[in-house]
């Protein structure tokens, strides 16, 4: 249980610093992929509901402290956003290409609607994404095609992420 | 007798969690008395600037290794031109220019009034909602909030943003083009006054306000916009941008005008920030 506490934890904080340290810098992008949301949905649907929220919401906790959204802006929609994943995570199989692929697509659009929510509830967060944006376009498809080749790569490390798994 | 609601523990968790996130989310706007974001702005963004000089020192690495190979392709290459460039002759006048110019941007950062501190930007915006930028140094450093950055690109200085947060070994930057950015500025030449912000991307134009429609006829495309100075969060006359479009709304009496920022972000790598409050003249005793 702890094991895959700390596993998770460090993938997450891992994938933080691939996002701010390297992806951030390469000024050809338009938009950078989310990979913590893909790693947040993908600990949600292999362990659950519990695993999902704490995960979305360590990997929100990591976000606000380095980019300039207020704090708790990122925790609350990534908190709900890896409770979803484990919610709905059971009810399908998501091997392969095609599933992964959906999830990265769903779970950015999810992210859409829930900072328009958060938008809506506290005025002082004036912000939300451009659906026909060049950037939210590339960081769409970005999610979409990289969600099978995370979901593959952290599936190498499920005995570690997953407790069920290692029993 | 079975209640209709049975609230399990993933429920209550999820409740906890974004009740903490929720009025984290409604303070962070205003002061509380334990900073929570910068606490782990500080912790986490050390070990980010740590993780980034890895990375940086990997890269340059393979990049010598790489470099090494070409070298000495280059090396042919560059005799050959270096026999030709021999040939051309330069002006007196054009070499004077030149050193002028390296002068001016080898020793630019003494040149500043202000004590100045120069810092390389180690990371930016992670998604396109709020906009900053992470530089190498902090309070370590004698970094303080609210100090203004400026940089120096192309042979202009322009301005780059203010310190929001300041962590021990790293600080960070709310950019001109953020949208919760707002600066006192002066159109250079006709010295009118008005508000300038950003929309929040650096692809996008800066926002002039507050102009009234009789200077139109003083406006002109390319005209320099400059900080005021005037609420002491910024130095006087450093460049913003350059006017790019003006558009006259009817049921406005001021004007909208549109700048193409001086710095170009997406190439910005260096920056300087500056103390208002100490004089610069000891580092050029």
């Amino acid at each position: 249980m702890i094991k895959s506490y700390i596993t998770s934890i460090l993938i997450i904080f891992f994938s933080v610093l691939m996002e701010t340290a390297i992806l951030s810098n390469i000024s050809i992008l338009p938009a950078i992929p989310d990979l913590l949301l893909l790693c947040s949905l993908y600990l949600g649907i292999i362990n659950g509901k519990v695993d999902g929220e704490i995960s979305g919401f360590i990997s929100g906790f990591f976000l606000d402290f380095l980019s300039g959204a207020p704090f708790g802006f990122n925790c609350l929609y990534r908190t709900l956003l890896g409770f979803i994943a484990g919610l709905l995570g059971m009810s399908f199989n998501f091997e392969g290409i095609l599933m992964p692929s959906v999830i990265g697509f769903v779970g950015t659009l999810m992210k859409v609607f829930l900072v328009w929510l958060i938008s809506l509830l506290y005025p002082n967060v004036s912000v939300m994404y451009h659906l026909a944006s060049t950037s939210f376009i590339f960081e769409l498809a970005c999610n979409t095609v990289l969600a099978p080749l995370v979901f593959k790569f952290l599936s190498m490390f499920k005995s570690s992420l997953s407790p069920k798994a290692g029993e | 007798m079975k209640t209709p609601f049975k609230f399990k523990f993933p429920d209550i968790l999820l409740v906890l969690l974004m009740l903490f996130s929720g009025i984290c989310l409604g303070f962070s706007s205003g002061s509380f008395v334990i900073n929570f974001s910068r606490i782990g702005f500080s912790i986490v963004s050390s070990v980010e600037k740590v993780f980034f000089s890895v990375t940086d020192a990997v890269k340059d690495t393979f990049g010598a290794v790489k470099e090494l190979s070409e070298l000495k392709k280059d090396y042919d290459e560059l005799t050959k031109k270096l026999e030709n460039y021999q040939q051309m002759q330069r002006s007196n006048a054009e070499i004077r220019k030149e050193n002028a110019q390296l002068k001016e941007q080898l020793g630019f950062s003494e040149s500043i009034g202000q004590k100045n501190f120069p810092a390389q930007i180690i990371s930016r915006d992670i998604d396109k909602l709020y906009a900053s930028l992470t530089i190498d140094k902090g309070s370590a450093e004698g970094i303080n909030k609210n100090m203004p950055v400026i940089a120096y690109q192309n042979g202009n200085i322009g301005l780059v943003g203010k310190i929001i947060e300041v962590g021990k070994y790293t600080s960070k930057i709310m950019p001109v083009y953020s949208l919760d950015c707002t600066i006192s500025a002066r159109i250079q030449n006709t010295r009118d006054l008005g508000l300038v912000t950003g929309m929040g991307n650096d692809d996008e134009p800066l926002s002039m306000q507050y102009i009234k429609k009789r200077v139109l006829n003083d406006l002109h495309f390319g005209d320099v916009i400059v900080t005021s100075g005037e609420n002491g969060n910024y130095m006087r006359d450093v460049p913003l941008g350059t006017i790019s479009k003006i558009r006259v709304l009817d049921y406005d009496s001021s004007l909208d005008i549109e700048l193409v920022p001086i710095i170009d972000f997406s190439r910005l790598e260096t920056v300087i920030v500056i103390d208002q409050n100490q004089s610069n003249y000891y580092r050029k005793r």
